[in-house]
């Protein structure tokens, strides 16, 4: 008995996400790319509380012949396009974004109270460190040119 | 007078020596033409074991680059005081340094070894631009370098 009760929820559930799907299907081309997270918010309204998300994933498949059909005869690009730009955006903002943040991290190591990293003394205003390689009687002699 | 002359004896035997042992080097380095901004490197010497003993010329004030001389900055931690007192400006493309120090003479064919690490911004990083036993068979020789240095040579 609870087994058939679970059942009958089921396909309760299966049937509105179908029936939710299809109703959506004939939208005209403007509207397809909304289309599919339209159906896909129904669907998981409907069945989230019984069947959870495996389910809606699978209601989603039983909709989408209706879905893909609208969407070849109307606006076959639209979810392609959408889908690329989005993604180059986000990878755009990201590759940016860390850009920033390194020349973030390198200006809070310029100088100043606290900083991490402290410019060494020039040559010539500042005896060589005595790590055993200079005679530190003679300041280095630099040519440049 | 006899402890003068015993004292001024000692101190002679003491200071002579020390000044016999150090020696002026002249490290002249051509950079190539790589069209870029001016380069940071950075001369570091390491035993025969591979350890870091010590720096010998920083060209590049600006500390907050050092990450990108990647030997270096393992070996030292990007520590600048390892650096201080010997360091000059970075160098541009197609130019040339010489930089002459006063160094321990026992640095030479002890095993010891110099190390060259360069960058350039918005450029590849080049660690171990030049790897070279210091040694006096090596005194006067132009030594290449992987990419931003056309040569090194060392001379007394």
């Amino acid at each position: 008995m609870k087994s058939a009760f679970a059942l009958l929820a089921l396909t309760a559930a299966v049937g509105t996400s179908v029936f939710g799907a299809l109703s959506a299907a004939p939208i005209p081309a403007p509207d397809v790319t909304v289309t599919p997270t339209a159906t896909l918010m129904q669907s998981t309204s409907s069945t989230a509380a019984l069947v959870g998300s495996a389910l809606v994933g699978s209601a989603q498949v039983v909709t989408s012949p209706a879905a893909i059909t609208s969407a070849q005869t109307d606006a076959p690009a639209a979810h392609i396009v959408l889908a690329d730009n989005d993604s180059d955006e986000h990878w755009f903002k990201s590759r940016k974004k860390h850009h920033d943040d390194e020349n973030d991290d390198e200006d809070d190591d310029d100088g100043g109270m606290g900083s991490k990293a402290m410019n060494p003394a020039p040559a010539g205003t500042a005896p060589p460190p005595a790590n055993g390689l200079f005679n530190n009687a003679t300041p280095p002699q630099v040519q440049a040119n | 007078m006899k402890t003068l002359m015993t004292t001024l004896a000692l101190t002679t035997a003491l200071t002579v020596p020390g000044l016999a042992s150090a020696r002026p080097v002249t490290f002249s380095t051509q950079m190539t033409n790589y069209y870029g901004n001016n380069a940071y490197f950075a001369m570091y010497v390491t035993n025969a074991n591979g350890a870091y003993v010590g720096s010998l010329w920083m060209a590049g004030g600006n500390a907050r680059y050092y990450r990108h001389l990647s030997g270096w900055y393992q070996a030292t931690g990007g520590d600048a005081a390892q650096v201080s007192g010997i360091t000059g400006a970075s160098v541009g493309s197609g130019r040339s340094v010489k930089v002459t120090l006063d160094l321990q003479d026992a640095l030479f064919d002890a095993g010891y070894v110099l190390h060259v690490d360069a960058a350039v911004e918005n450029m590849p990083e080049s660690p171990k631009e030049i790897v070279v036993p210091l040694s006096k068979a090596n005194l006067g020789k132009a030594i290449g370098g992987r990419r931003y240095i056309k040569s090194l040579t060392i001379t007394e």
